[in-house]
């Protein structure tokens, strides 16, 4: 487990905080889902952290209580990085942004917490996660979780794995293939094929080929027959990224290459053409 | 003093014994007002011809109504003149103009829409007043004298109003359309006031005798013509905001007195600039010239900008017009860092002497179908769009840009953000080299995560392949005429969905490209890359190093400091700026 580097981190890692980081990660069954009773728990605890440290660090933490984003190209608010740049502002910003009305703030904060480079974003984010009620949010959290590196980390992104919100389980999955640990996630990625959402399953394909693990074999027939362009491109990618031989059998058999996408015929004269 | 112009349109009769070189119109040639003959004066007879004549902007002598001070630029500067390879000669009229042989005779003027008197109302829709620089003197030949001549008016008519003597001749003027008539020739040229009522407004006059049969002149106004980056610039404008300050340094130190700064308390925080409004033109054979400024319906903090500055009488002012196009919610494909020009290009055979409109059509939303339709009006610059949804902001500046190079085949590079080269760039340097700026701290840690090598390879092999495919067809470019410039995109959320890109290492494609005078290094503003240790200095960058050597040498570059205002708010120097630009030149040799 990761060491916690600000003595008032130490408030944030309760028992149940440290019940969940200490579970093992990933198992063949999906992680319990972080209940909201623990996560109010937590969420208290990271409110007295982020006051522990207003005393300890007053003319810092002012600083960064009152540091307000602005709007990027796309109109969404970002913070300045060089005003959130230390791990223990991430406990400032969350302590804010859980009672903030504004959903684009916390939508902010969300984005902002890998630039602060705490090293404890897997279990901080733990938290929110349960507690956010808007979607677009949860995002947002799902997408900070591929740069945690806390052993709490893999636990937090499987039950973002489990959300309700179609939209957050893809970016889970999708943090859960940039994740320098994502060899961890290998059943949650192949449990997430039988997603009934469609972008779900395609974010699946798409981690399991990044895991490019020959040993991960699955059966990509039903979705290269599939009605979906983005299906059929994520399953001939992935099964490429794990298996050339295979996925070369598929193009022919299939003639993917006059396949009426042009995505998937261009990958699959890919497919033919590399060596 | 006549307008220049006179001649020209005079030369574009076809024969030599058209040409008119009496007394009266030498007078004319003087530029004092003409009497008509009750006395009143003649419309185009009382244009003042400097404003016009030397195919320059008149901001110079601009009004009190929000203009620059000349110091700060607005004025034509120093660099009026077209880029090495450019395609910016100011659109006075030439010799060439004069060729008998020319392939369109007649009168091709600015659509008079601008508001030389201030009064909030366009020109064309109120009666000839003395301040008017738009109405345009035309001289049209006639055959033998005493022979009746008859004229008859044919297009749009509602748009056009001919003048002879300060008295309403033909078209739309005091209130009722004249098509057609017959006079006694005098046997030589008689001198009409050309005034056009809106872009690309278009008319024939024929002119029907015995002795000569029946000759055709076009009568048209300009379209609106977006600049590209081979024209020459007047000046450019940034946003300065305690965050935007090193990047606002940058633009000082590269470009002095030619950037203008804005503040951005005056503007809601909006630094975003490129995004609202976009510089164009209308121009005559005259030399007339008014700035068009199409302004974007996103309607952040800076949609104040143009009619602070520009158009301060209800969107117009003198040679000033504002667009507006579209209604309803905007989008960020309505943001104008979504609407580029190319250079000059020939495609199958068909030219397009003005470049080609591109757009971003499938992005967050998209570019405003009525602004398409309008853009699409126009022609000259026949728009197309491509696909851009795969980014966060979904803005073609992104992606690609142009520069001059005459060296190049075609005398500009497109440069163009190509994943595979930034993979190329990567694997060429130290694995070791620190990185300062980026959450990998090494080159190694870059090229080695993998996640992020796949994810570039899909948005290499899905959206920039085809992207680069659709401009080679578009534009008729081949592989001589692109530069693959590194790139690489991570995923962002914040925009429509999980996984939107955006540049991962500054944008080096989202540039500013400032062609000079001839012999002059054309100036690049480009994002500082960063692709160093902390401590180090841009003569230390591995990525500025490895770029440098990817173009020719006629540039001088200038590597700004974008991170935090902008590159880490999804934008880029190109995004942060805008340009005004020399009008491109005489678009009535490609009139259809």
């Amino acid at each position: 487990m990761t060491t916690l580097r600000h003595p008032t981190m130490l408030a944030l890692m309760s028992a149940c905080a440290l019940q969940l980081a200490l579970s093992p990660p990933v198992q063949g069954e999906p992680p319990e889902v972080l209940s909201r009773a623990i996560a109010l728990e937590q969420q208290s605890q990271l409110w007295q952290a982020a006051q522990q440290l207003t005393t300890e660090r007053p003319q810092w933490a002012e600083q960064v209580n009152h540091t307000q984003p602005s709007r990027s190209r796309t109109g969404s608010l970002v913070f300045a990085p060089s005003q959130i740049a230390d791990p223990a502002a991430a406990t400032l910003l969350l302590a804010r942004s859980g009672r903030h009305p504004d959903a684009a703030f916390r939508r902010a904060v969300a984005e902002a917490l890998p630039e602060t480079h705490s090293p404890q974003l897997g279990i901080l984010i733990a938290a929110e996660l349960a507690l956010e009620s808007e979607a677009e949010v949860r995002v947002s959290l799902a997408h900070a979780l591929r740069y945690a590196e806390d052993s709490s980390a893999p636990q937090t992104l499987m039950q973002a794995a489990q959300d309700s919100d179609p939209r957050v389980r893809e970016t889970a999955l999708l943090s859960m293939r940039a994740h320098p640990q994502a060899k961890l996630f290998a059943q949650a990625i192949v449990r997430a094929l039988q997603d009934e959402d469609a972008r779900v399953q395609a974010a699946a394909l798409r981690a399991w080929g990044s895991l490019r693990d020959p040993n991960l074999r699955i059966d990509i027939e039903k979705w290269l027959r599939g009605e979906s362009a983005q299906l059929r491109l994520a399953a001939l990618r992935g099964q490429w990224r794990v298996d050339r031989a295979v996925a070369r059998q598929w193009v022919g058999s299939l003639d993917l290459t006059h396949d009426p996408a042009p995505k998937v015929a261009r990958m699959a004269q890919r497919v033919l053409s590399a060596d | 003093m006549l307008l220049a112009g006179s001649l020209a349109f005079m030369a574009c009769s076809q024969e030599d014994d058209f040409a008119d070189s009496s007394p009266e119109n030498a007078s004319k040639e003087s530029g004092e007002p003409q009497a008509s003959e009750d006395g009143s004066k003649a419309p185009g007879s009382v244009k003042p011809s400097g404003d016009v004549g030397a195919g320059k902007s008149s901001n110079s002598e601009k009004d009190s109504q929000g203009k620059q001070e000349p110091s700060s630029g607005d004025e034509p500067s120093d660099n009026d003149e077209p880029g090495e390879s450019g395609n910016g000669e100011s659109p006075e009229p030439s010799e060439e103009d004069n060729d008998p042989k020319a392939k369109t005779k007649g009168a091709f003027v600015t659509a008079n829409i601008d508001d030389d008197n201030k009064n909030g109302t366009a020109d064309f829709q109120e009666a000839a007043f003395a301040e008017d620089n738009d109405i345009a003197e035309w001289k049209l030949p006639t055959p033998t004298k005493g022979e009746t001549v008859k004229v008859r008016l044919s297009g749009d008519l509602d748009k056009l109003k001919l003048w002879k003597e300060g008295k309403d001749w033909m078209g739309a003027g005091e209130g009722k359309v004249q098509k057609e008539f017959s006079f006694e020739s005098p046997g030589e040229s008689i001198t009409l006031q050309v005034e056009m009522g809106a872009y690309n407004a278009k008319a024939e006059l024929e002119v029907i005798s015995s002795s000569r049969g029946n000759e055709r002149y076009a009568l048209q106004a300009s379209p609106l013509i977006l600049n590209h980056h081979l024209q020459g610039f007047e000046k450019v404008w940034i946003v300065n905001s305690p965050a935007s300050a090193p990047t606002v340094d940058g633009f000082r130190a590269a470009l002095g007195n030619q950037v203008g700064v804005l503040s951005a308390s005056d503007y809601r925080n909006d630094i975003w600039l490129q995004d609202e409004i976009e510089f164009g033109s209308m121009t005559g054979m005259n030399g007339a010239r008014i700035n068009v400024i199409l302004d974007s319906i996103r309607n952040r903090g800076l949609d104040a900008f143009p009619e602070r500055e520009f158009t301060t009488n209800k969107g117009r002012n003198k040679d000033w017009v504002l667009e507006v196009h579209g209604q309803g919610r905007a989008t960020s494909g309505d943001s104008f860092g979504n609407l580029e020009v190319s250079p000059p290009v020939s495609v199958g055979g068909k030219k397009y002497p003005f470049g080609r409109i591109y757009y971003g059509d499938r992005a967050n939303g998209k570019l405003n179908s009525q602004l398409q339709s309008f853009l699409e009006a126009q022609k000259i610059q026949k728009p197309f769009g491509f696909d851009t949804s795969w980014l966060c902001v979904s803005h073609v500046d992104e992606i690609l840009t142009f520069v001059p190079a005459p060296s190049a085949p075609k005398g500009f590079l497109m440069l163009f953000g190509d994943t595979r080269a930034g993979y190329k760039m990567l694997e060429s340097m130290d694995a070791s080299a620190p990185l300062s700026r980026y959450r990998y701290r090494t080159v190694g840690e870059m090229r080695d995560d993998q996640s992020l090598r796949d994810r570039n390879e899909e948005i290499q092999q899905d959206a920039l392949d085809p992207t680069l495919a659709r401009f080679k067809k578009e534009l008729g470019l081949d592989d001589k005429d692109i530069v693959l410039v590194p790139a690489l995109y991570h995923d962002v959320t914040g925009c429509k969905g999980p996984e939107t890109a955006a540049a991962l290492i500054p944008g080096t494609v989202n540039m500013v490209v400032l062609p000079g005078k001839k012999g002059v290094k054309t100036k690049l503003i480009i994002p500082d890359p960063f692709f160093r240790s902390s401590g180090a200095n841009q003569s230390q960058d591995l990525f500025i190093s490895y770029f440098k050597k990817l173009l020719p040498d006629n540039f001088e570059m200038h590597f700004v400091d974008d991170w935090e205002a902008y590159h880490k708010k999804h934008g880029e120097v190109h995004c942060a700026s805008n340009t005004k630009r020399v009008p491109g030149g005489k678009w009535w040799k490609a009139a259809e």
